[in-house]
């Protein structure tokens, strides 16, 4: 049976797939989904960029303004300079921001999942997780945003965001020092102190955060170490191979 | 040599690429991913990731395997993280192009895309990258290798292999129950 499927067969078979195939619609995409990658220079300039695409990305930010804002009512904030990458958006934020410390951590509502098992749903090479001056990982879980979280003795966390994740929001002061990361990953930057992440589910009172992207996806480092520390963690854990 | 995005190729002209090869990447996507749920997600997740990677994007390479290496690793990511939920489907019969064949070679055609879809779905994901990158975009072993991220030779034996496998489930689908 399986000689009359003959290579023409298949292959011409397979070939007609192409206009048949059930696949969404391309008017779905946006071919310019970001703000211009900042050069690289420190720290990130605020609004830079060509007055196009920061058309574009305002709307973006809009819209993660409006969520956050819907979320966190309270908050009497102007937004003074912002920009983004992957699933985050980082805004910059007048003095005059309420004091996040009554907001919980983002570990608070993390479920717990067997650490082995975690392990495996992080796209980071379980070698490299233990491979730090940390040692090996001592706790996972999975945050309400998806993903998984695994936790360090220490407290410090990597989140290994979901693939396609929902846009995030950082709030931070203007003295807050947020700064672009090189050598770490396709792009990478660290926001030193604390600050306010308003996800698309809950708000939570962040320690100093390295946020990064690589083709096996988008990842964030929490810790109380200075953000210097956690930059060479952080590539410790991206490196390759 | 790399590429300069303010120099070399505009903005404007790497969004106008991201746009012709949309709707190949949403295809390579759905097959990856072995569902057209969440597609558009992948691929918008990979254009993202070529636009804050286009100032490292060398001219002198072709585009299209470029972005679409990058639309493979954030599929097969995302099936990873998030499992599989649902099978390759073809289009609703309104939403097909009109067929260029006669009827009856059309029937046969449709018949026969059917059964290979089945048979697709009951391959992992390697098989059925290969086999849509070669088969279904109709990309060259060589434009495969750069996608894939592996040498000529390799894309010659996974495919092969992929279509013996493919062979079989189709066999398998023919025998009566």
């Amino acid at each position: 049976m399986s000689l009359m499927w003959s290579d023409e067969r298949v292959e011409n078979a397979l070939a007609a797939l192409a206009s048949t195939l059930d696949v969404p619609p391309p008017s779905r995409l946006v071919t310019s989904p970001t703000s211009p990658t900042p050069p690289a220079v420190r720290p990130v300039r605020w609004r830079g960029g060509r007055a196009r695409r920061a058309l574009a990305v305002a709307a973006a930010v809009l819209i993660a303004t409006t969520a956050a804002v819907a979320l966190w009512p309270e908050a009497r904030r102007a937004v003074a300079g912002w920009f983004g990458f992957g699933s985050v958006v980082v805004e910059r934020v007048s003095d005059d921001v309420d004091d996040p410390r009554p907001l919980g951590r983002f570990v608070d509502d993390v479920t717990p999942l067997a650490l082995p098992d975690a392990l495996t749903g992080v796209p980071v090479a379980v070698e490299r997780l233990g491979a730090t001056t940390l040692g090996p990982p001592v706790a996972a879980g999975e945050p309400p945003e998806g993903g998984v979280v695994v936790r360090w003795a220490d407290g410090t966390t990597l989140w290994a965001l979901p693939a396609g994740a929902d846009r995030n929001t950082k709030l931070i002061a203007p003295g807050d020092d947020a700064r672009q990361v090189e050598d770490l990953g396709d792009f990478a930057l660290s926001l030193e102190g604390h600050h306010v992440l308003a996800t698309p589910v809950r708000q939570v009172i962040a320690n100093t955060v390295v946020w990064w992207l690589d083709d096996s996806g988008e990842y964030r480092l929490e810790s109380d170490r200075p953000a210097a520390e956690l930059v060479e963690l952080a590539r410790t854990l991206a490196a390759e191979g | 040599m790399r590429y300069d995005a303010d120099i070399e190729l505009g903005d404007a002209a790497f969004e106008a690429r991201l746009g012709a090869v949309g709707p190949r990447a949403l295809r390579v996507a759905t097959v990856v991913l072995g569902t057209a749920t969440g597609a558009d997600d992948v691929v918008q997740v990979a254009m993202e990731r070529a636009w804050r990677a286009r100032d490292r994007y060398d001219d002198d390479r072709p585009f299209e395997p470029w972005f679409l290496r990058i639309v493979a690793n954030t599929a097969r990511n995302d099936r990873r993280q998030r499992g599989r939920l649902g099978a390759l489907a073809e289009r609703s019969a309104a939403r097909r192009p009109p067929p260029a064949s006669t009827p009856e070679d059309d029937a046969v055609l449709a018949a026969d895309r059917r059964a290979v879809l089945t048979a697709l779905n009951r391959l992992d994901a390697d098989d059925r990258a290969v086999l849509a990158l070669r088969f279904v975009e109709q990309l060259s072993e060589a434009e495969v290798a750069t996608i894939l991220d592996c040498p000529v030779g390799t894309v010659k034996s996974r495919t092969a292999r992929a279509k013996v496998r493919l062979r079989t489930a189709l066999t398998a689908s023919e025998r009566p129950s």
